[in-house]
C-alpha cells in the first residue's frame, strides 16, 4: 500500500483553511500576546545586569523563557511562525470566500429559479393571484417601493421574476475588513525590514551630523538597509510652557540639514518634522546645567553642558573626562527655601539653584546648594555652575530605528 | 457656574445611578416587573445630569473628556448608557441590560470622583485632532461591550428559567432566546468594529507622538488581546454556531479583558507611556 501523500495534503489543506484553524491560531496569538504581559519582557530591564539578577533568582523558568525567547515574545520564533500560520490562513481563507462573496453581492450573478410551486408550498410565503393585464404594473410598482427602501432590485432571466436583497454589498465588507489585516501585516513586515529610529539628546546649541556610532542604545534594527540618510541637526531652542507643573507645550527650534538642505524647523508634540524618509519628533525635555571645572590659579580644567536626568526633581550624576570625581546634582528649576526645606516654586527656570554633592573615590568632599553663577571649592580647585539649557529628547525615525543618547560633554 | 454646579449634577447622577441599581436588583430578584417599569422615570433624569457634564467638559475644554480619570470616568459609562435609554424606550423588553451598565457606570462615577474632578491643564501629547476619534470609538466600544455583557446576563436569566420549564410572567416578557442571542452578538459586532477604529486612530496617532505604529506596549498588547478575544467570539459565532448560553457567559467574562486594560495596565503594570492618567512630557 501507498500511503496516500495526496489525499493527506488534501486533508490537511481543507483542515488549515477551516474555521478552527482560525480559531487556533488567534487563540495561540492571543497566549503569546498574553504571555507577554506576564514573563518580564527584556526591554523593560534598565541593563543587563538587572536582567542577570532576575535570571539567577529564578534559574530554571529563566531557562524555559530563553530557550523560547518568551523574554521577546513579540519577535521570538513561535510569535512570529504563528504569525505567519496566520498569514496564510488569512490569505486562502479570502481566496476562497471571494467568488462566493462575488456571489452573495449578485456581482457574479446567479439568481435562484423561483419555481411557483415551491413558492406556494413555503409556509413563509403569501401568494397573490392578479389580473394578468395588471402584473406589469403592479410588478414595476413593488419595484420602485423597494428601491424607494434601499432594497437592490436585481432582474431575474424572465422579465418578470426579480430578486430584491437588503443590504446587497455587505458581503464585500467581510473582504475589506479582511484584506486589511494583510495590508497591516505586510506593513508590519516592510518597517520591521526598513525601518530605524532613535532616541537623540540635543542642548541648546549643540549640533549633531548622522553617525551610527553616535547612537547609545538602539530600539529598532533594521535587518537589512542598514544606512542612516545625511542628516544634520542643529538645536536652537527649547520653549516648554508648564500650567501647575503640567507641560501643556513645547516649541522647538532646529535647523534641519538634509541632503545639504537647511531649513529651519520648528517641532510641537504631536507635529514632527519630516523630510524625505526621515521624521524627527520631540520626546522629553530636561536640563543641561554648564559647569566648569577650574584650578586653584584660575585655569580651567574641564566643563561642559551636562545633559542630566533632574528635570523632574530626580537626582543624575556626571564625571568630567579624566577626573577622579563623581558629581551628584538635584535641580530646582525656581529656588525656595522655607523652615531649612529646598524646593521648587514651579517648572519654570527663573531661579535656578543645584544641589551638588561632589564624591572622591566614594567620599564626599563637597556639599551644598548652589545657585547660578555660583561655584563649589573642594580639594584645592572649584566647579562653577554657570549657566543651564534644555536638552531636547528628539526621536528620529529613518524609513531605516533607535535611540541615542548623547551626553552634553561638547566644550563651548 | 463652575466647581459647584458641576459637582451638584455628577452627584445628582452618582445618587440616581445608585438608585436604579438597587430597584434593578430589586426588580430581578422579587421579579417585580412595575419596578422595572418605573425605572425609566429615574434613568432618563440620570443620564440627562451625567450628559450635562460629559457635553460641559468637552465644551469647557475643548477636548473630548479624557483629561486625567474623572473625564475618562464621565466618559466612560456614557455610551453605555445612552445604548441602555434607547433600549428602555423602543425594545422594553431588553431592559435587564441595566443590570449591567448601572451598576458599572456608578463605579467608574465613583472611582472618578474620587480621584480629580477638577479641571486639569490639558497635556501637550493630549493635543491632537485623533484623540477624540481615538477615545470616543474606545468609549463606543465599550459601551457596546457593556450592553452585549447585559445581554448575555439577561440570556442566561431567561434560560435557567426556560431550562427548568418556570413559568413566569416576569421573563416572559423578555423577548425570545433567539432574539436576545442576535442582539447581543449585534453590539459584539458593533463593539468590535468600534474596537478596531480606536485601536487604528491610536496607532496613526501614536506614529506621529511615539514614532512607531506599534510599540507593543503594555495597554496596546491588552487592547490587542482585548480585540483579538472579542474577534474569535465572532468567529466561534459565525463559524462554528457558538450562539446561546456559550456566546452568553463568553460575553460576560470577555469584559473583563476591557476592564484589565483600562485600569488593570493604569494601576498594575505602570510602565507604560500611555497614561490615561496626568502625563509629563
Ligand atoms: C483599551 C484601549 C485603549 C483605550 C481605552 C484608550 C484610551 C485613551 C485615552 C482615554 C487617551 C487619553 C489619554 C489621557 O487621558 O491621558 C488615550 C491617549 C492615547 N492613546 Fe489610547 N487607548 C487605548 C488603546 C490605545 C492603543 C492600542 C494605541 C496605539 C496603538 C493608543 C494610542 C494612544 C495615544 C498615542 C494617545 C495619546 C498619548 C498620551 O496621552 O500619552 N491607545 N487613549
Amino acid at each position: 500500500m501507498f500511503y496516500d501523500v495526496a489525499g493527506a495534503l488534501r486533508r490537511f489543506y481543507r483542515f488549515f483553511r477551516s474555521a478552527k484553524m482560525t480559531a487556533i491560531i488567534i487563540s495561540a496569538l492571543l497566549l503569546l500576546f498574553f504571555s507577554g504581559l506576564i514573563i518580564p519582557q527584556k526591554i523593560f530591564f534598565q541593563s543587563k545586569a538587572q536582567y542577570d539578577v532576575w535570571k539567577a533568582g529564578n534559574p530554571i523558568l529563566s531557562w524555559i523563557i530563553e530557550a523560547l525567547r518568551l523574554n521577546e515574545v513579540y519577535v521570538a520564533p513561535i510569535t512570529i511562525f504563528f504569525m505567519s500560520l496566520f498569514f496564510l490562513n488569512l490569505i486562502v481563507v479570502i481566496s476562497q470566500r471571494v467568488p462566493l462573496i462575488l456571489k452573495k453581492a449578485f456581482i457574479i450573478k446567479s439568481i435562484p429559479l423561483i419555481d411557483a410551486e415551491a413558492v406556494k408550498n413555503d409556509a413563509n410565503t403569501k401568494s397573490f393571484i392578479i389580473p394578468e393585464d395588471k402584473a406589469k404594473e403592479a410588478l414595476s410598482k413593488i419595484k420602485v417601493f423597494l428601491r424607494k427602501r434601499l432594497w437592490s432590485v436585481i432582474d431575474g432571466d424572465s422579465s418578470n421574476a426579480f430578486l430584491a436583497v437588503k443590504n446587497r454589498y455587505s458581503p464585500i465588507g467581510f473582504l475589506f475588513f479582511h484584506l486589511s489585516f494583510l495590508l497591516c501585516l505586510t506593513g508590519g513586515l516592510l518597517v520591521m525590514y526598513t525601518r530605524f529610529s532613535g532616541e537623540l539628546i540635543l542642548t541648546e546649541g549643540q549640533e549633531f551630523y548622522a553617525d551610527l556610532r553616535a547612537f547609545r542604545k538602539i530600539t529598532r534594527d533594521p535587518k537589512i538597509f542598514k544606512a542612516l540618510p545625511p542628516v544634520g541637526i542643529f538645536l536652537e531652542k527649547v520653549v516648554p510652557r508648564y500650567e501647575r507643573d503640567k507641560a501643556t507645550d513645547l516649541t522647538v527650534r532646529m535647523k534641519v540639514r538634509y541632503e545639504n538642505d537647511v531649513k529651519d524647523e520648528i517641532i510641537k508634540i504631536n507635529e514632527p518634522v519630516t523630510r524625505g524618509a526621515m521624521s524627527i519628533m520631540a520626546q522629553n525635555i530636561g536640563v543641561s546645567p554648564l559647569f566648569v571645572l577650574r584650578a586653584d590659579d584660575g585655569k580651567e580644567i574641564a566643563g561642559g553642558y551636562f545633559s542630566l536626568n533632574v528635570f523632574d526633581g530626580e537626582e543624575d550624576s556626571f564625571e568630567f573626562e579624566n577626573m577622579p570625581y563623581k558629581l551628584h546634582v538635584r535641580f530646582y528649576p525656581d529656588y525656595e527655601k522655607k523652615n531649612n526645606k529646598e524646593y521648587t516654586l514651579s517648572k519654570d527656570i527663573k531661579n535656578p539653584f543645584i544641589h551638588l554633592t561632589i564624591l572622591q573615590e566614594g567620599l564626599v568632599v563637597y556639599e551644598n546648594t548652589i545657585g547660578k553663577g555660583q561655584g563649589a571649592k573642594f580639594d584645592s580647585m572649584s566647579v562653577s555652575f554657570e549657566d543651564v539649557r534644555y536638552w531636547q529628547g528628539l526621536k528620529r525615525e529613518f524609513a531605516v530605528q533607535d535611540k541615542l543618547n548623547i551626553s552634553g560633554q561638547r566644550r563651548i | 457656574m463652575g466647581d459647584n454646579f458641576e459637582s451638584l449634577l455628577i452627584w445628582g447622577a452618582v445618587y440616581l445611578y445608585a438608585v436604579i441599581t438597587i430597584l434593578l436588583l430589586t426588580a430581578f430578584i422579587f421579579n417585580k416587573e412595575r419596578l422595572l417599569n418605573f425605572v425609566i422615570y429615574l434613568l432618563v433624569p440620570a443620564f440627562i445630569l451625567h450628559s450635562t457634564v460629559f457635553f460641559m467638559r468637552w465644551s469647557m475644554t475643548g477636548y473630548f473628556p479624557a483629561n486625567g480619570e474623572y473625564e475618562n470616568a464621565v466618559a466612560e459609562g456614557w455610551f453605555g448608557i445612552l445604548f441602555t435609554v434607547i433600549l428602555f424606550l423602543w425594545k422594553k423588553g431588553l431592559r435587564g441590560v441595566g443590570l449591567v451598565t448601572v451598576p458599572a457606570t456608578l463605579f467608574f462615577l465613583g472611582y472618578g470622583i474620587m480621584k480629580n474632578p477638577e479641571v486639569l491643564p490639558h497635556g501637550a501629547a493630549l493635543k491632537s485632532s485623533w484623540l477624540v476619534i481615538h477615545v470616543m470609538f474606545a468609549q463606543l466600544a465599550y459601551g457596546a461591550y457593556l450592553i452585549a455583557s447585559g445581554l448575555g446576563l439577561i440570556y442566561i436569566l431567561k434560560d435557567n428559567k426556560v431550562r427548568k420549564k418556570i413559568e413566569s410572567t416576569f421573563y416572559n416578557k423578555f423577548p425570545a432566546l433567539p432574539v436576545i442571542d442576535e442582539t447581543m452578538f449585534r453590539f459584539t459586532v458593533f463593539g468590535f468594529i468600534a474596537d478596531a477604529i480606536m485601536i487604528a486612530a491610536g496607532s496613526i496617532w501614536a506614529k506621529d507622538l511615539w514614532g512607531s505604529y506599534w510599540s507593543w506596549d503594555p495597554v496596546e498588547v491588552w487592547s490587542l488581546v482585548s480585540w483579538l478575544i472579542y474577534g474569535l467570539t465572532i468567529h466561534l459565532k459565525v463559524t462554528m454556531g457558538w450562539g446561546g448560553r456559550r456566546l452568553a457567559w463568553i460575553l460576560i467574562f470577555a469584559v473583563l479583558g476591557i476592564v484589565i486594560t483600562y485600569w488593570g495596565v493604569d494601576i498594575i503594570v505602570r510602565n507604560t507611556q500611555h497614561a490615561f492618567t496626568v502625563s509629563a512630557l
